[in-house]
């Protein structure tokens, strides 16, 4: 794996993590929880 | 969060301590009219901090994994937008994504507090919120002076840092983005008097929220001052460090006493933090070669540790809730959760063998050193007065912390109590890999050392760091009235 690729790799999947986990499934919990607060 | 420990651990081991900028890095244009790149790099600034946000979100997610907020996929939402979020603050070197992201640690953290956190949780994120935003506001100001100030210079705009660092600012504008950016750092570190937000920040937000704010998010504050405030303001900086040196000594002392008088094990816990990032500020405005090294180290150090501490009491709520306070007698019941606490009081209490030992002892060493050398150049005995009091400091936190390790570990358990049970081995696991980074820079730091050593030489070896004079002084305030 090349430098950049590492980088680019390390700071998306973090962050395509985050919105994919609301996306594949949790809306409902994710709104019962903001709507919570 | 396994596979960015596994991408960091590769990236933090292929690092080899190359200057700044590091050969380690990526650049894609994003508004190339405004010289706003995504460009990001490994350096030996941010080297340890990569270690630390990569170690420390597995760690608490294991830590929070039977707990119900844990069950909850917002929880992990927010865990990874914030691990990403300060992913990319420590890693960019441009000054515009640096302030977005900077601003946008915010909103995962905040949410974190407002959902999983205790009673006063709305006020606690609001605080902590209204704080850091009126710290970030000058900021921002400081962020289109330095691009308007390129754009005069060279005729392109940039806010590449590299470029901006090469820039030759009138001391009077230096001295307005040094504050503004300081101001920003001091909030967010937080240091005295910036620490308001702090004892109801961390004592309401949940387990993990506040082991991720005083292990990871603290330490923003004190990347700032080193990556921002002093190679943007080369001429200021020295000249302002000693208000800033006399600023840490009153953290560590005000901290150290705060968490002296507290009875409540999770403020006790939150002011010692105050106190031991006054040791980073010391570090850093001593100009001093080992100290700056001694910041950095107290940086992964403090974060392992802290963090630690917040997740061990995280572990014991979980087991005894609310009256996790009153926990006493833990060596008999829970021989392993008091072995690891008494690890981690340890480093943080700076015993030799552990993290916080050669963080701090290089910090003091370095500001003896140049204290001594100030005074024998008949250029004041501040810094060495300074150095004299934050030793103090060492001490009220070994009584602190010990006290508090006393009183968790030893004594009978109150008849009412409940038994707490001993660490699992998932919990165990995810501690595992702080305490051994812990011992790892205790009793071997010279791996680590040479990663950071370039980076701290380019700012040591300033041509004004050396002589932050009287006639410096003049001659800055001189040019400044000047202008």
């Amino acid at each position: 794996m090349s430098d950049s690729s590492l980088l680019a790799s390390l700071l998306l999947l973090p962050a395509f993590g985050a919105l994919a986990v609301p996306l594949l499934g949790l809306s409902r919990s994710a709104a019962r929880g903001l709507t919570a607060v | 969060m396994a596979t960015t420990l596994v991408l960091s651990l590769n990236a933090f081991t292929t690092f080899k301590g190359a200057g700044v900028p590091s050969h380690l890095g990526l650049d894609w244009p994003w508004m190339p009219s405004l010289g706003v790149s995504l460009r990001f790099a490994v350096d030996g600034f941010n080297v340890y901090l990569l270690l630390l946000t990569a170690l420390l979100f597995p760690a608490v997610l294991a830590c929070a994994w039977a707990t119900a907020e844990a069950q909850n996929k917002l929880y992990l939402s927010l865990l990874l937008a914030l691990q990403a979020a300060l992913l990319g603050t420590f890693l960019t070197q441009n000054l515009v994504v640096l302030f977005v992201l900077w601003e946008a640690v915010l909103i995962p953290m905040v949410l974190l507090i407002v959902v999983y956190g205790g009673p006063q949780r709305r006020q606690a994120a609001m605080s902590f919120f209204l704080y850091t935003m009126a710290g970030s506001v000058l900021f921002l100001a400081a962020v289109i002076l330095l691009g308007l100030e390129h754009q005069q210079q060279t005729g392109t705009w940039s806010f590449d840092l590299a470029a901006l660092g090469r820039l030759a600012i009138s001391p009077r504008k230096q001295m307005f983005v040094f504050a503004a950016i300081a101001l920003a750092c001091a909030v967010k570190s937080p240091i005295f008097p910036f620490h308001s937000w702090l004892p109801l920040a961390y004592g309401e937000a949940s387990p993990s929220g506040t082991a991720l704010m005083a292990g990871v998010l603290s330490k923003m504050g004190a990347y700032g001052f080193i990556k921002l405030a002093i190679p943007l303001c080369p001429d200021v900086a020295p000249v302002v460090a000693p208000y800033m040196v006399g600023l840490a000594v009153v953290s560590i002392l005000y901290g150290a006493v705060l968490a002296l008088r507290q009875t409540h094990v999770k403020q006790l816990v939150a002011y010692a933090s105050l106190s031991h990032m006054g040791y980073i500020v010391l570090g850093v405005f001593s100009f001093q070669h080992t100290a700056i090294q001694g910041a950095l180290f107290q940086i992964l150090s403090h974060g392992l540790s802290v963090a630690g501490l917040f997740l061990m009491l995280g572990l014991l709520e979980q087991r005894s809730g609310t009256a996790y306070t009153q926990t006493t007698a833990l060596s008999t019941q829970a021989p392993r959760l008091a072995v690891v606490w008494m690890l981690f009081t340890l480093a943080s209490l700076a015993l030799p063998l552990t993290s916080g030992f050669t963080a701090e002892f290089m910090i003091l060493l370095g500001a003896f050193t140049q204290g001594l050398q100030a005074w024998q150049a008949h250029a004041g005995v501040g810094l060495l007065v300074a150095a004299l009091a934050a030793s103090l400091g060492v001490v009220l936190g070994a009584t602190y912390m010990l006290r508090l390790a006393k009183t968790m570990l030893y004594g009978e358990p109150a008849p009412s109590a409940k038994p707490v049970a001993d660490l699992r081995v998932r919990e165990l696991l995810a501690l595992a890999p702080l305490l051994v980074l812990i011992l790892c820079v205790g009793v071997w730091p010279a791996p680590l050392m040479s990663k950071v050593e370039a980076a701290v030489s380019q700012i040591a070896s300033h041509p004004t760091s050396q002589t932050p004079t009287l006639s410096r002084t003049a001659a800055i305030s001189g040019a400044s009235h000047g202008n």
